[in-house]
């Protein structure tokens, strides 16, 4: 199986060994054996150290937490959506809501030029606001939402495209 | 007496204050509103009333709905808890209108000590040493600029009207006054329900020492000793803990009898806590009162074993404080961490969502106060804190490692939580040594933390691991050569 983590994937296989079941990360074996505790609980172990991990699960991501870690992965369908989806990203940038919120203003109209680093809209979420910057250089090309409108994670709000 | 409250609040608090009712065999009613109705506190009271649609508003502000539901339901008395309607004199008035016991201060003094420019004014003329910055709120842009220029920056424009770190907002450069002060009105607005806002000189890297007082209809006053909250992210505090590293037994004879003289000054008549804020040469300096319950309680009920939710209720029932300044003891080291639903890594956004594994702490010294439940939603309409954990230690050095420890045990999986970011925040060199103030955060933590490698892959293998551990029991044999599900389902990515 292939995971993606920050931009780099990992390629993790599962293989047994004896009775033990062990995990190899990019073809590097982990120097740890792997035990199911109860639904969600599971051990690490070798052999100066046991890691209690607690999974759970909902329909699009796995959570992992343990040691007051946690991480959370998720599902992606399609390989090649990547791809596309990087080379677009060269050019244009789509301010996505980072929460379920309501958004308060929106600075920018169809048409602006915007820098990196300006204010494109602010959200309100749990009574604190946030704004949401471009990290391009380039022009407004389209405003998905209005103000006042409740918008749900990771909702597309504002599209800024290359000059 | 007392026999019968209404709840007027939701989450761990009002979980908080129903574990009180019950212990003092007083019924409760919980209100929740459209999206809180299987919550924990919601199922925990005698019983339940709904309250409206989940915007606050609707809900958990609106006053006439509140006494209404504590009328229908026969309650005698209201326990505003803390955030919402707790420190809203206008409410506090229309509740005792009605009939009804409110437990707090009286209105009048809620009026003059919630109010942040009244308070100053009070404070200022009782010779308690105040920041200096506006004396009234306002709202004229030319006002906030002729303030700013006289008293120099950086700056805070504050909510007059409010507390938690919601509507403030530092300004350090004349062009971003406007804009600050547009978000402090709408955030005040949202939160508290008031446009009024002011101005304060903004003192850099202060400690914040906060004192717990009670004060009861008789006119008896003690304070319960201080509260160090200077770990603040966003102006909201973090980690508290009790006693302060830099407390003397000198200072805090002095920073008590102010807090004391602050009360009295206001004829305060309920449990409250005076904030000051203190600066490196330990000189301090009046910040406002917080005339409600504090989210921070806890640490002070572990060190000197007096539960101010009871003594709260009782003041409320017009029964004296039950002990002399004297009787208070301090025993110990405390220390809370709050555990909000915010991804600590993206400057504490609020990360709302479903709860769907939780593994409580436990232990020697280990008190866990959560409004949170496997399955419970985490609304994005309210203030984000799922539960806060506490620890009480023999020593200072004690209770850090206590904290460590129960923190690492913690596992809440779902929303993002800051448990990893507070664990490196005690273990840091100059939080062990004492070494703290407001800015601690941003002078030391400004930087996402690094994900370790070996941590990393730990969490990726015991993925893969849960995934195909039904394989493994299927066909052991030929674990590794069937056919991988996960080359199936495609990538995972981290976030």
């Amino acid at each position: 199986m292939k995971i993606k983590y920050d931009k780099e994937i990992y390629n993790v296989e599962n293989y047994k060994e004896k009775e033990d079941l062990f995990v190899k990360i990019n073809g590097n074996q982990l120097n740890y054996k792997f035990k199911k505790i109860d639904e969600n609980h599971y051990q690490a172990l070798n052999s100066n150290r046991k890691i209690d991990i607690f999974i759970a699960e909902d329909k699009l991501h796995k959570y992992v937490g343990f040691e007051g870690k946690s991480y959370k992965f998720e599902k992606i369908s399609n390989e090649n959506t990547y791809n596309e989806v990087d080379e677009k990203e060269l050019n244009e940038e789509i301010i996505k809501s980072p929460m379920p919120g309501n958004i308060v203003k929106i600075i920018v109209k169809e048409g602006d030029t915007v820098d990196d680093g300006d204010p494109i809209i602010i959200v309100e979420a749990m009574k604190m606001e946030t704004t949401l910057y471009s990290s391009i250089t380039g022009i407004v090309k389209k405003i998905y939402i209005q103000e006042n409108s409740q918008v749900d994670s990771d909702t597309a709000l504002v599209l800024i495209e290359k000059e | 007496m007392i026999k019968k409250v209404l709840v007027a609040n939701r989450g761990e608090i009002a979980v908080r204050i129903i574990h009180a009712l019950k212990e003092m065999d007083i019924k409760s009613v919980a209100i929740y509103s459209d999206v809180d109705k299987n919550a924990v506190h919601t199922q925990l009271a005698d019983e339940s009333i709904r309250i409206g649609p989940p915007p606050p508003l609707e809900s958990y502000l609106n006053q006439e709905a509140i006494i209404n539901a504590a009328l229908e339901t026969g309650c005698d008395a209201i326990h505003p808890g803390y955030g919402f309607l707790s420190e809203r004199y206008d409410f506090n008035q229309k509740v005792r209108d009605a009939g009804l016991i409110f437990i707090g201060a009286n209105p009048n003094s809620m009026r003059l000590l919630g109010s942040k420019v009244q308070s100053r004014q009070i404070m200022a003329e009782a010779g308690i040493p105040i920041i200096p910055g506006m004396m009234t709120s306002t709202k004229d842009y030319q006002e906030f600029e002729d303030y700013a220029k006289k008293i120099g920056f950086p700056i805070i424009i504050k909510s007059s009207d409010g507390g938690g770190g919601k509507g403030m907002r530092i300004v350090r450069e004349m062009k971003d006054l406007h804009s600050a002060i547009d978000t402090a009105i709408r955030e005040s607005i949202s939160a508290f329900g008031s446009d009024a806002i002011y101005l304060e000189k903004y003192i850099e890297n202060p400690r914040h020492i906060e004192f717990q007082v009670a004060r009861d209809h008789f006119g008896n006053a003690i304070h319960l000793n201080e509260r160090e909250c200077s770990i603040q992210r966003r102006h909201q505090k973090i980690i508290e803990e009790t006693p302060s590293p830099v407390m003397t037994a000198e200072l805090r004879k002095r920073m008590g009898a102010a807090a004391i003289q602050v009360v009295n000054s206001a004829n305060y008549d309920n449990i409250g806590t005076v904030e000051f804020l203190v600066d490196k040469d330990l000189n301090f300096y009046f910040l406002e009162v917080n005339a409600r319950v504090q989210v921070e309680h806890p640490i002070t009920e572990l060190t000197t074993g007096i539960d101010l939710v009871k003594l709260q209720i009782n003041i409320a029932d017009n029964q004296p404080i039950p002990y002399k300044q004297e009787d208070v003891q301090q025993n110990g080291h405390a220390i809370e961490c709050r555990i909000y639903a915010e991804d600590a890594d993206n400057n504490f956004a609020p990360s709302p969502g479903k709860i769907l594994y939780i593994k409580e702490p436990s232990g020697p010294g280990i008190r866990y106060d959560s409004g949170i439940d496997i399955g419970s939603e985490v609304p994005t309409f309210y203030d984000p804190i799922l539960s806060k954990l506490i620890v009480w230690g023999s020593t200072r050095d004690e209770a850090i490692k206590r904290m460590v420890n129960a923190l690492k045990q913690t596992v809440i999986l779902g929303v993002k939580t800051p448990i990893n970011f507070m664990i490196n925040v005690l273990n840091h060199t100059e939080f062990k040594a004492g070494n703290i103030n407001t800015n601690f955060l941003s002078e030391y933590f400004s930087e996402k933390i690094e994900t370790y490698q070996d941590d990393l892959q730990i969490a990726l293998a015991a993925a893969s691991f849960s995934e195909n551990y039904i394989n493994y029991y299927n066909n052991i044999s030929q674990f590794s050569k069937i056919s991988n599900p996960w080359l199936e389902i495609g990538k995972w990515e981290l976030f």
